[in-house]
């Protein structure tokens, strides 16, 4: 492996303000005559707005702007683009889960604001509501958006080889059918954000956003302004998983409240809003079928995804592309059919979320994997490790893999579990599972492209300036692209400075999604530094003389390899600072000097009449392993230990890589055994609190390990690849599977409640 | 109503009119500008907010400010000695123990209030110390490894 | 979700405090708040006036062990993280010990107080079925004065209990029972910060030599924490006890549940959950050697 001096390196965090409580989140600004602004939600599932009566709310003193649908231009919000836009900033007439904004104020403290809600009179039409998405499909059910039939608003059909003719070739088919849940983001900060439309109609948004541009462009739209008239600030983010990726309901009203009190109005969700109005991972139905040869060959796989969409399309059907894909991308198999629906139900809608529908599609593939092997009488491990592919291998819908430690990972994940133990142990309901994944870094899942910018400036006094427009919602991104620039120009960390996000000052990036800022951004990081290494180099030979491609630069000396003229290696005449050599340059602004970069994979948009395309241009990997012990006589899973062996290519700073892979795991465990959202009859959400949306506690997981294998990816910035989302991917079947090892009985649906997992334990008892 | 009240924030004496509804958090981030303290639910269950009471790690979203008259209060913003990080917070920053950095002044009052009380716990005592401090980013082993080192170091 | 507006008071003695109860309509008693105070935030209960109990420390905030009398004398407002850590209460009522520790966080507990716990008459209440099982008596104050009843007449139901609207509950007094071993199981889905599903407190009173004495508590089981009557019947101490009888106690203990489905858990599971840990419970407590249940299938 290549040596580095900054890169791979265990470098601590640079945002020491977040130790000293010196961070400032939204919720910690404050400008003068700031409003409060809130939303009135609707109370019912589904129904039609008759009438909406603002003027006792508008006539409360303090109150200072009262916005509903007429105060919008009557635009919806873009979101995937056509033909998917279904929403608008606030109720066009119409509402279609609990939660769906009608109207907002803003008034001058939060009570006032409170009371106002209450004084706002609406008169509703019930209607009929649907709640399950192969209830809602049916003919007669509730309908949801005028335009959609049936409520489906996608089915696709996707044919990857001929999965027909495999299954004839089969010796043995499985058949089974899994439902996984929905999962919220679970942000510790609430969504929030401040904006002010100033005299001149700018438009200011302070915003804990993933992707400032895209909130740019949306509210752009949404208030048909240019976009050089909006402005994101970022904040520091509590927390991002997708929940920030597009623009959110709170910035573009906190916008419309802004533009009509003419005062800055800051917007935050209450903790009930958080859990019931904001995006979650989409549930789904996976119908899945596999045919295999007895040897264990995957032959052919034919899945059916019924995916609940909730109320709004927002990212579902990009989401639930990218699951197609990678269903057929999951192990080696060269047939497979997906047929896939998106649905509309009266319930809260989901979006992006970390692993952006891979973690539903995988656990449904994994978990029967396990099932397959145990009919076969092969060990599962051993029949993954027979299915895997390596580098060279296209996968059906088209994913190029040009880097795979998947083989290191299975193997590494095995022996620091003690796999072959466990298996050979008698320790009743004890069990070991192991499970694996794919995924992109960066996605070209938008029409607007897969790209990111920076620009690196290095001033007189030998310190850099790093700008992006990247957005660390907790990502560590902030470390690691300086160690990405420090690494190719040659500086010590201490010597970067990094101005991150903020659309009127830094370079455009789209935002920190898709595992795609270590990859992307950290090559648009890493091309700016070579421009402006390049250009420091230039001016110190034409300083000093020599040829330029004799030139380095160690920590912000530029020195050569060779002697110049009569000046001998090693004496300080060959020694240039960077500083120097910025004032020695011709092309410098001021006394600094800019090196730009932009970058964008030779990635592919997805064929939409095939549904193939290699939307990415590297593929991380990873294998993951629990160990459990089940009580029998309660069904509680006592997570013993867990593994994430992970190829992320080389690791840019290894504490930021494993703190990923460590805090994906333990969003798995929730998804796997506890977070779960229930309706009631009306579809209220009953899991409104942190008392009652249970996400693990730090006694609910074991320590979490971690390795990384040692593969390069040649496109990615000094062989990096992608992190942020891959961990949660295997860890909801890696535990199923670890349960089915340790009772005999698997469990189908997620979340495995002990008493998913109890009922289950006694019904394959009373079978024996 | 508003009362008058008296607390020692930090060691800095502060008196204050505050009305009878407001909550200690409200009063530290919106009345005194020590925003470190975050609000991340307003019921106690996520420990966003926790801050230290003669001694005694709270929420204080849950407590009012008039109830904790005459008390010494202890915020993340008064961990640092001297002008330098503690060497909790030096721990936290060097083995990475926090991601998006929401949960961590919540998660460094909790882990002060057990390490003030137990200079060397043991994995069990940090894991109940902090159990009530929800973190959605770290999966929380370089937290608990973070408090264990600092333990350790104490010893 | 912000809180209302209304008058603080901080009373300095009882009789000050149950006047300015008796005389605020809509007051409330603030204890350590960690359940009023979300219940003002949500607009459940809107009191103009707040009482808080902190000016009373010290005649409701202790522990205390009568030695005369043999029993422990608990204050209402003590925290439960100081109940959870006495010495007295680990060595007399280990059971509420472990009762209290497993009520939501250290913050909470730290904060929230017994008899906050108790007067709330939750029926997942963690300190309930401990109390109940070691036959607590609780003490409440009013205009009429003092009065005392045992916890198994306290709790009505959700919420509802026979303490009177103006009454101050200002102690529990728990019999020490120098012979016994207990447990209080949680069964939630977190192993902190939960809700119970159902959670059971069982006491194990015995001589040196044998069982004298079996009481069993469950909580979220019913409308309130339930005391399991009538385990004398079945077994009154006088010959070991056997499989066959810890199963009856089982059985006994489901029959005098009524337990509800809700998105927590269903109540079938409830009911196998108080039939599966009783019996596995009073198994290891009692049955030599601690045998595992399944062995005694």
């Amino acid at each position: 492996m290549k040596t580095f001096t900054v890169v791979g390196k265990r470098i601590p965090n640079i945002d020491i303000e977040k130790v000293t409580g010196d961070a400032k989140y939204v919720n910690d600004l404050f400008f003068p005559n700031m409003l409060c602004g809130k939303i009135l939600r609707s109370p019912y599932a589904h129904a039609n707005i008759k009438s909406i009566d603002v003027s006792r709310a508008k006539k409360l003193e303090g109150v200072k702007a009262v916005v509903t649908f007429k105060d919008t231009l009557g635009i919806k919000w873009i979101q995937v683009g056509p033909p998917f836009e279904d929403k608008y900033p606030l109720s066009e007439g119409k509402v279609r889960y609990v939660g769906d904004e009608i109207a907002a104020v803003a008034a001058i403290d939060e009570n006032t604001a409170e009371k106002a809600l209450s004084l706002i009179k609406v008169d509703y039409e019930k209607l009929p509501s649907v709640f399950n998405p192969e209830e809602a499909m049916l003919p007669g059910a509730p309908q949801i958006h005028e335009h959609v039939e049936n409520n489906i608003s996608v089915h696709r059909v996707r044919n990857y080889g001929n999965a027909e003719k495999a299954f004839q070739k089969s010796d043995l088919i499985f058949e089974d059918k899994f439902v996984v849940g929905p999962q919220s983001h679970g942000n510790l900060e609430p969504n929030g954000s401040i904006s002010y439309f100033d005299e001149k109609g700018v438009l200011h948004v302070w915003s804990s956003t993933q992707s400032p541009y895209f909130v740019r462009k949306e509210l752009s739209h949404i208030f048909d302004i240019p976009v050089s008239k909006v402005i994101i600030k970022r904040m520091y983010a509590g927390g991002g998983f997708g929940a920030r990726s597009k623009v959110c309901e709170d910035e573009i009203i906190s916008a419309l409240l802004s533009q009509k009190s003419g005062q800055p109005v800051k917007v935050i969700y209450s903790r009930e809003e958080e859990l019931t109005t904001t995006r979650i991972r989409h549930p789904m139905i996976m119908y899945l079928k596999t045919g295999v040869k007895k040897d264990g060959n995957f032959m052919a796989r034919e899945m059916k995804i019924i995916a609940d969409n909730g109320a709004y399309n927002h990212c579902g059907p990009a989401v639930l592309g990218y699951a197609v894909m990678v269903t057929s991308s999951l192990y080696k198999v060269k047939d497979v059919k997906v047929e896939s629906y998106l649905v509309y139900t009266n319930k809260h809608f989901g979006g992006p979320y970390r692993g952006y529908g891979v973690p539903q599609v995988a656990f449904a593939i994994e978990s029967q994997i396990d099932k397959i092997a145990k009919e076969l009488g092969i060990d599962p491990l051993e029949l993954r490790l027979k299915n895997i592919y390596e580098k060279g291998y296209v996968t059906p819908c088209g994913f190029k893999i040009t880097s795979c430690g998947l083989k290191e990972c299975l193997e590494k994940a095995a022996e620091a579990i003690g796999y072959k133990d466990i298996k050979k142990s008698s320790d009743p309901f004890t069990g070991v599972g192991i499970a694996s994944l794919i995924h992109c870094s960066g996605a070209r899942v938008y029409a607007d492209g897969d790209f990111s910018s920076a620009t690196v400036k290095a001033n007189s006094d030998g310190f850099v300036t790093l700008l992006v427009g990247n957005a660390d919602c907790g990502t560590w991104s902030n470390t690691t692209l300086s160690q990405i620039a420090a690494e190719e120009l040659g500086v010590s960390m201490d010597k970067i400075h990094l101005i991150c996000m903020d659309t009127e000052k830094t370079p455009m990036d789209m935002g920190s999604w898709g595992s795609r800022t270590t990859f992307i951004a950290g090559n648009a990081v890493k091309i700016a530094a070579r421009d402006l290494k390049e250009q420091l180099i230039r001016a110190t030979v034409k300083e000093l003389g020599g040829k330029e491609k004799d030139f380095y630069i160690n920590d912000g000396i530029i020195q050569s390899y060779k002697s110049i003229g009569k000046v001998k290696l090693g004496e300080s005449t060959v020694q240039f600072p960077l500083g120097d050599a910025v004032l020695a340059s011709t092309e410098r602004i001021g006394q600094s000097l800019y090196g730009k970069g932009h970058y964008e994979p030779n990635s592919e948009f997805i064929d939409r009449s095939t549904g193939t395309g290699n939307i990415s241009a590297a593929y991380s990997f990873a294998a993951h392993a629990a160990k459990v012990k089940v009580d029998p006589d309660t069904g509680e899973t006592l997570l013993e230990d867990f593994v994430g062996v992970h190829d992320v290519g080389q690791p840019i700073n290894p504490i930021a890589v494993e703190g990923q892979i460590q805090g994906a795991i333990a969003q798995g465990v929730g998804y796997a055994l506890m977070e779960k959202f229930t309706y009631d009859d009306n579809g209220n959400v009953l899991e409104n609190s942190f008392a009652d949306y249970k996400m693990p506690t730090v006694m609910d997981l074991p320590f979490l390990k971690t390795h990384i294998v040692d593969i390069v990816d040649d496109e990615g910035p000094f062989g990096a690849k992608g992190v942020g989302e891959p961990g949660i991917i295997p860890v909801a079947p890696a535990i199923i599977n670890a349960i089915y090892d340790a009772t005999g009985s698997q469990i189908k649906i997620l979340p495995a409640t002990p008493e998913k997992i109890y009922w289950g334990i006694k019904k394959d008892r009373s079978k024996l | 109503m508003k009362k008058e009240i008296s607390l020692i924030i930090n060691d800095i004496k502060h008196d204050i009119l505050v009305e009878s509804n407001r909550t200690l958090q409200e009063l530290l981030s919106k009345q005194l500008d020590l925003t470190g303290t975050k609000h991340g639910c307003g019921t106690g269950d996520c420990g966003a907010c926790t801050v230290i009471v003669d001694g005694n790690a709270v929420c204080s979203c849950l407590v009012l400010a008039v109830e904790v008259n005459g008390s010494r209060i202890l915020t993340v913003e008064g961990l640092k000695k001297d002008r330098k990080l503690s060497e909790l917070q030096q721990v936290f920053l060097d083995l990475g123990a926090f991601q998006c950095g929401f949960c961590t002044p919540g998660m460094l009052m909790s882990a002060k209030a057990l390490l003030d009380s137990n200079s060397c716990p043991s994995i069990e005592d940090i894991k109940r110390a902090i159990a009530g401090n929800l973190c959605r980013c770290t999966g929380y082993t370089k937290i608990v490894d973070a408090i264990k080192t600092v333990g350790h170091d104490n010893n | 979700m912000r809180l209302q507006d209304f008058d603080y008071y901080l009373p300095n003695n009882l009789e000050e405090a149950i006047s300015i109860f008796s005389n605020e309509d809509s007051s409330k008693l603030l204890g350590g708040g960690t359940d009023l105070l979300i219940k003002m935030k949500k607009g459940i209960v809107k009191p103009v006036a707040v009482i808080d109990l902190k000016g009373l420390k010290n005649i409701l905030n202790f522990i205390s062990y009568e030695k005369d009398k043999n029993c422990i004398i608990i204050g209402a407002t003590t925290s439960l993280q100081d109940i959870a850590k006495s010495p007295i209460i680990t060595k007399y009522l280990p059971v509420l010990a472990e009762a209290a520790i497993s009520v939501g966080s250290l913050q909470i507990r730290n904060k929230g107080t017994i008899g906050g716990n108790i007067c709330n008459a939750s029926p997942a209440a963690d300190t309930a079925p401990a109390l109940l099982a070691y036959g607590a008596e609780v003490v409440m104050y009013g205009s009429n004065g003092k009065r005392s009843i045992p916890l198994s007449k306290f709790f009505v139901g959700p919420e509802k209990t026979t303490m009177g609207e103006k009454e101050i509950l200002t102690e529990i007094i728990v019999p020490v029972a120098n012979e016994s071993n207990g447990t209080y199981i949680k069964l939630a889905s977190r192993k902190a910060m939960d809700i119970s599903i159902a959670s059971i407190a069982i006491i194990v009173f015995s001589s040196p030599s044998e069982v004298k004495e079996i009481q069993i508590a469950l909580g979220s089981v019913a409308p309130t924490a339930v005391l399991v009557k009538g385990i004398q019947v079945i077994y009154d101490g006088s010959e070991p006890l056997n499989s066959k009888t810890i199963k009856k106690i089982g059985k006994l203990s489901v029959e005098q549940i009524s337990p509800i489905t809700d998105h927590r858990a269903s109540a079938a599971y409830r009911s196998e959950m108080v039939f599966n840990l009783v019996c596995r419970v009073v198994g290891e407590l009692t049955l030599a050697g601690g045998k595992k249940y399944e062995e005694r299938n």
